[in-house]
């Protein structure tokens, strides 16, 4: 899958929110193995150092656990990986929310219309 | 630690012109440094002095402490711009060269990396497509263990593939205790793979500082902030 | 390093030798061929044909040499002050390795073909004529009669070291042409007809001209105490000859020094490849 990183931020700060990303969707499952430092910046086409500071900041918030023996591993603590889920999901939705106001629709209209395409979508 | 790469008031003068106008500047081992500018900025002048293949007029550079000379020869792996192949040699006889005057070189990773591009180490090179040729230069390049890559204009004039291949090259071969500096002008397909950015501008620098921080500052990718500094009008 | 740096030469030369050896014995077996034909032939068209063949062989193997040569020096040129030199001047090596390795097989190429070229157009025009059991004569007669002095020996060595100062001399021009922005290749020629000029200056004042009150030949040259017949003449011959020859091998290794360290120079402080 190829990363698609803006190059008008941080590319650090990019590849641990989509690290992240993939870790709730469980794209990384609970308690699989992280590549090496070396093949997981050339697999995102990123410098080394990035990703190392990327994984370090990973392991800082304990998403990822550094066993130094046996490499990175993703955490296997479910409610941590629920909770950052449900954060993802509150950053989207608050976003969303404020563009919609932006355009005009209240909260009131959005679930409406959550409630129809929810209707196509069983049709 | 000390610095892989030291310029202190570095010059050179052609005449007139200051190519390279007095710059000072350390690259510490493991960094992975972006020269950037446009043409005529002194990029390769100021590469060519770190090779040794032109004297300063004035000020020092020093590679891990030596001026330039046999003994930093030995540790400094340099892609130039151009062909620098004699055109009848093949692959297989660059390697037994390489090997025979660099300790550092290592043969089966050469041959490793050849064979996933499926060319004929026997075809000499007169024979080869531009983009074959710049793919086997990299892989000389990059199959000695230096402490200093220096890589000018490594994948300008190749197709978007081979510029992936080269990035992905140069990622993969990368080692803590070493340093790569990239010259370049396209700068927005290898700026994320840059530690540091170097911005060089009639000679002088202008901007030398971790890539991120750059973004961080100012909003925006090394590309875009380049454009910047960098803008001609066009009235 | 140095060694490697011979055995690498050699490796991308010795096909193009091969190639232009294996031309030369060829032409010239043709050629003896055609002067057999000339002396057996009563047919004056072929012999005519013959002749023909044989003015165009001594032409084509003067050419030959002359290709060879450039194709020679050209290496050092290529190798050097061309893109090429990205590779070589960054090689962990010195700029002396480079001009001595080079120096090296370009001077055996040199000596073999010359003597290859030399002795197959003997062959095809003397073999025939020469009377062997006179010509030995010849030589012993000769060699009995050489002194093997210091300045004798001085003389030979002077022989031997001339083409490799002929090389460097090529090598200086090349790399004094680098001086100029442009047109360096004209700028190296221009440099040799300079050098050219400024040697033979300084050679003849000193040989012939009036260094201190008189010439280094009428000085030292003619020890010649007098007498008469062939071993007086083999006498004053061997004494000029050796005269000649210390004067040849000291110039040669001096004049080849002053080469040496100039192109040495120029490869040091002013290599700018474009």
């Amino acid at each position: 899958m190829a990363w698609n990183l803006d190059g008008s931020r941080p590319i650090y700060l990019q590849l641990v929110e989509e690290i992240r990303r993939r870790i709730v969707t469980g794209e990384y499952p609970p308690g699989s193995h992280i590549p090496s430092v070396r093949d997981f910046a050339t697999q995102a086409s990123v410098n080394p150092n990035t990703m190392q500071r990327a994984l370090t900041e990973l392991e800082r918030t304990q998403l990822i656990e550094n066993q130094r023996t046996n490499g990175r591993t993703v955490t296997e603590d479910a409610a941590m990986i629920e909770r950052e889920r449900r954060m993802i999901a509150e950053q989207e939705l608050k976003a969303c929310l404020i563009r919609m106001q932006k355009l005009g629709i209240s909260p009131e209209e959005l679930i409406e219309m959550i409630r129809e395409s929810g209707k196509e979508k069983e049709n | 630690m000390e610095p892989i790469l030291k310029c202190n008031n570095l010059g050179k003068n052609y005449g007139s012109i200051h190519a390279v106008d007095g710059i000072s500047f350390e690259v510490a081992p493991g960094r992975i440094v972006g020269l950037l500018g446009p043409n005529g900025s002194g990029k390769t002048t100021l590469i060519k002095m770190i090779n040794g293949l032109l004297k300063p007029t004035r000020g020092e550079v020093l590679i891990n402490g030596n001026r330039p000379g046999v003994e930093s020869k030995k540790i400094i792996s340099y892609l130039p711009d151009s062909n620098y192949l004699d055109p009848d040699m093949t692959f297989q006889s660059s390697v037994s060269l390489f090997k025979d005057f660099y300790e550092d070189f290592e043969e089966e990773r050469a041959y490793e990396m050849l064979s996933r591009l499926g060319i004929d180490p026997k075809a000499r090179f007169k024979t080869l497509s531009k983009g074959n040729k710049e793919k086997m230069q990299l892989i000389l390049t990059m199959s000695r263990q230096a402490k200093l890559y220096v890589l000018d204009e490594p994948i300008a004039g190749v197709d978007p593939a081979t510029r992936d291949y080269i990035l992905q090259t140069i990622i993969g071969n990368y080692n803590p205790q070493a340093s790569i500096i990239i010259s370049t002008h396209l700068i927005s397909d290898v700026e994320k793979i840059l530690d540091d950015v170097l911005f060089l501008k009639n000679g002088q620098i202008v901007l030398y500082n971790s890539a991120d921080a750059v973004r961080d500052a100012n909003g925006k990718s090394v590309d875009e902030v380049f454009r910047e500094v960098f803008a001609c009008s066009a009235n | 390093m140095f060694g490697k740096l011979i055995k690498h030469e050699f490796k991308n030369t010795w096909r193009y030798m091969l190639v232009i050896n294996a031309a030369v014995v060829l032409l010239s077996l043709i050629g003896m061929l055609q002067m057999h034909l000339i002396k057996t032939s009563s047919s004056y068209f072929i012999q005519k044909m013959s002749t023909i063949y044989l003015v165009l062989y001594v032409v084509a193997i003067i050419a030959l040499v002359v290709v060879t040569f450039f194709y020679l020096v050209g290496r050092f040129y290529k190798k050097m002050f061309t893109t090429e030199g990205y590779l070589m001047h960054t090689l962990p090596v010195t700029a002396d390795q480079h001009i001595g390795s080079m120096l090296i097989t370009d001077y055996v190429w040199w000596i073999e073909f010359s003597a290859v070229s030399m002795l197959c157009l003997f062959f095809c025009f003397f073999t025939e004529e020469v009377n062997w059991s006179e010509f030995s004569q010849v030589l012993t007669y000769v060699a009995g009669h050489v002194r093997i002095t210091p300045e004798f020996v001085a003389l030979i060595l002077a022989m031997i070291i001339s083409p490799a100062v002929m090389l460097l001399n090529v090598y200086c021009a090349l790399a004094l042409g680098q001086l100029f922005k442009t047109h360096r290749i004209l700028g190296a020629v221009i440099m040799y007809i300079l050098m050219y000029v400024v040697l033979s200056t300084i050679s003849s004042n000193l040989l012939l001209g009036n260094v201190g009150g008189s010439s280094l030949m009428g000085k030292y040259f003619f020890t010649y105490e007098g007498g008469q017949g062939p071993e007086a003449f083999f006498d004053g011959m061997n004494s000029f000859l050796g005269s000649m020859g210390i004067y040849s091998f000291v110039s040669n290794l001096v004049v080849g020094a002053i080469y040496w360290f100039l192109t040495r120079f120029m490869i040091r402080n002013h290599l700018d490849i474009q």
